[in-house]
């Protein structure tokens, strides 16, 4: 990849995704525990 | 509306159109005005979430949350996935390239009609939808605030033409950066209010446990059935395919995370869009639903469409039905409040109650609206649309009104301007250039502005007779579905398929068009399909095409644009 690129791309995309997971699980909570 | 309302919606556009065009005042090169001056992360990532967020979705989304409730969330689940995918292995390549538009790219990987096939469909959809984010939104406040139509699209296309014609990229992104700030604001501002104005000791947990009750906090459907809009598979699956394609391959959004000062900057940007999209969608849904459980305690309007409500009202026998509608919706709204309040206070047996009575309520406003739109003229702002512009007139404080405003604005704008710098730059980079090879800096900046300037006038034209075309109005709602399939297949073969070459793909392409025409035409497959069989039917076709007249000469080398970040 370019020199510019020091991104640590795989930690970020795992945050990201890590963070879709966790938003996911608390609206099911939320859902559950609003029924 | 107030006198303090109208110098709050005023100043802040004003504001902001001023802001666009001094903050790129010395914007003189083609290349600065097509691909921006180096935006960091921050401002990508709300460039393009502006760009997503229409006038319409601060519009509809709160009626949509207060009508069924949180589970359109979920078409927003595949988004974070889609940008993970371009920031890894699409922004790379079109970096790399130093293109201006996706199409760019397709050139380089098949040839020039493949990409101007592409850019043809974009123009198409991209050029009708800029028209709607005028129209769309100017119908609800012509409804709500009697605002004249043809002067609020007037008013809306001439501003974002004027900051987008003379900034450019740069232009539209900084604008954005200011309208997301204040939209997110404004509907911040706009959940607080409705929170503070519910009943003294209901607060945050009564709400959820009322709207719980109410059956709206359904967010996430774990459903495999077809047949139900919106599901957690749904929006995972088919939500990631309509976010590829548009984020991918629609150049109003590709333009944004290619003015990234660096890769980097790009590729954050797209992660930080990712990591903030579903908080803030869910934000915006909450605010509808604050709405609903407001109006257990308040009683709501049968309709809330009071224009089209009142020209139905004209036709004969409709007011004395729309009035035995009206009746009976009392009737159960005093029943429901009892239940809410009997919930509120510890018993818990009245949910099914209520949730039966909500459904009483959602049948009567059902038949109410059918009503309506049988016997009022066509081109009527939807009731559903018509509820969170309603209600903020009806009951919030003077000055926030303004701000509400300022926000739907803003979203027309930044909507419109995105549109018309991705349009400008497609026709002039794709399709003028081509033939104008030598022409130099001065005149590819030219001509960019013209063509947004012409890109427009015809949007602007779209909303001016758009009222008289409310078939066409239903079909290009659709629209970015039928051209989004058949644009993501191409793009997804240059990437994945190494072996295929343009003719292939180029005919795949014109056929999966006209097979996705003919399904939206002759069946009742959910439009949300379209973009699954377009982009599967190219990709099919063109292995089958590559297998039976082999392998070809190799593509022409591309030229990448000079100048420009790496």
């Amino acid at each position: 990849m370019q020199a510019e690129d020091d991104l640590p791309l795989a930690g970020l995309s795992a945050i990201v995704l890590l963070a879709l997971t966790v938003e996911i699980v608390l609206l099911a909570l939320l859902g559950w525990a609003c029924s | 509306m107030r006198t303090l309302d109208w110098a709050v919606l005023i100043a802040t556009v004003l504001a902001i159109v001023s802001w666009g065009v001094w903050k790129t005042r010395r914007i003189r090169t083609a290349d600065a005005y097509l691909r921006g001056e180096g935006d960091r992360f921050w401002t990508i990532g709300l460039s393009i979430m502006a760009t997503q967020a229409s006038a319409i979705t601060f519009l509809s989304m709160p009626g949509q949350a207060y009508d069924d409730g949180l589970g359109f969330i979920q078409f927003y689940f595949g988004l974070p996935i889609a940008m993970v995918l371009l920031a890894w292995f699409v922004l790379p390549v079109y970096r790399r390239l130093r293109v201006y538009t996706a199409y760019e790219y397709l050139e380089s990987r098949f040839d020039r009609k493949t990409r101007q096939l592409t850019a043809a469909l974009f123009l198409v959809s991209r050029g009708l939808a800029a028209g709607l984010s005028l129209y769309a939104p100017a119908l609800v406040l012509t409804a709500v605030l009697g605002w004249p139509l043809q002067i609020t699209n007037l008013t809306v296309g001439v501003l974002a033409v004027l900051y987008t014609v003379s900034g450019g990229t740069r232009a539209v992104s900084v604008t954005q950066t200011l309208q997301m700030g204040i939209m997110l604001c404004g509907m911040l501002g706009a959940f607080l209010f409705v929170l503070h104005a519910l009943p003294a000791g209901v607060g945050l947990a009564g709400m959820a446990r009322v709207a719980g009750a109410l059956g709206k906090m359904h967010a996430v459907v774990p459903s495999l059935r077809f047949d139900t809009r919106y599901t957690l598979w749904s929006g995972l699956v088919g939500g990631l395919f309509v976010a590829l394609a548009y984020f991918g391959t629609d150049q109003s959004q590709v333009q944004r995370y290619l003015g990234g000062a660096s890769l980097r900057e790009s590729r954050t940007g797209l992660l930080f869009n990712a990591l903030i999209k579903v908080p803030m969608q869910f934000l915006i849904l909450m605010v509808g639903i604050a709405v609903v459980v407001f109006h257990q305690f308040e009683r709501p309007p049968l309709l809330w469409n009071s224009v089209a409500a009142g020209q139905a009202r004209q036709a004969p026998g409709v007011a004395a039905q729309l009035d035995a509608l009206d009746a009976r919706l009392s009737q159960t709204f005093a029943a429901k409040r009892a239940g809410v309040l009997s919930l509120l206070q510890g018993d818990e047996s009245a949910k099914p109650a209520i949730l039966a009575l909500e459904e009483q309520e959602k049948s009567l406003r059902g038949e109410a609206r059918a009503l309506v739109r049988r016997n009022a003229p066509p081109g009527q702002a939807s009731d559903a649309d018509s509820i969170f512009l309603t209600f903020v007139l009806r009951h919030f404080p003077p000055g926030l009104v303004g701000l509400l405003l300022a926000v739907i604005i803003c979203a027309a704008l930044s909507a419109t301007a995105s549109a018309l710098n991705a349009l400008g730059a497609t026709s002039a980079v794709d399709f003028w250039r081509p033939l104008r090879p030598q022409a130099t800096d001065e005149e590819q900046l030219r001509a960019a502005r013209l063509f947004t300037v012409g890109w427009g006038v015809v949007a602007m034209s779209f909303a001016a007779f758009a009222s008289l075309l409310d078939n066409l109005i239903q079909a290009v709602n659709i629209l970015g579905s039928i051209f989004y399939g058949p644009m993501l297949g191409v793009f997804l073969v240059g990437f994945l398929l190494k072996r295929i070459q343009g003719t292939a793909v180029f005919v795949a392409a014109l056929a999966a068009q006209a097979c996705v025409v003919a399904m939206w035409l002759a069946s009742d497959v959910g439009f949300l399909w379209y973009n699954v069989a377009g982009c599967v039917l190219v990709i099919a076709l063109a292995v089958v095409l590559q297998a039976v007249v082999g392998n070809a000469r190799p593509a022409q080398p591309f030229k990448a644009n000079p100048g420009g970040a790496p």
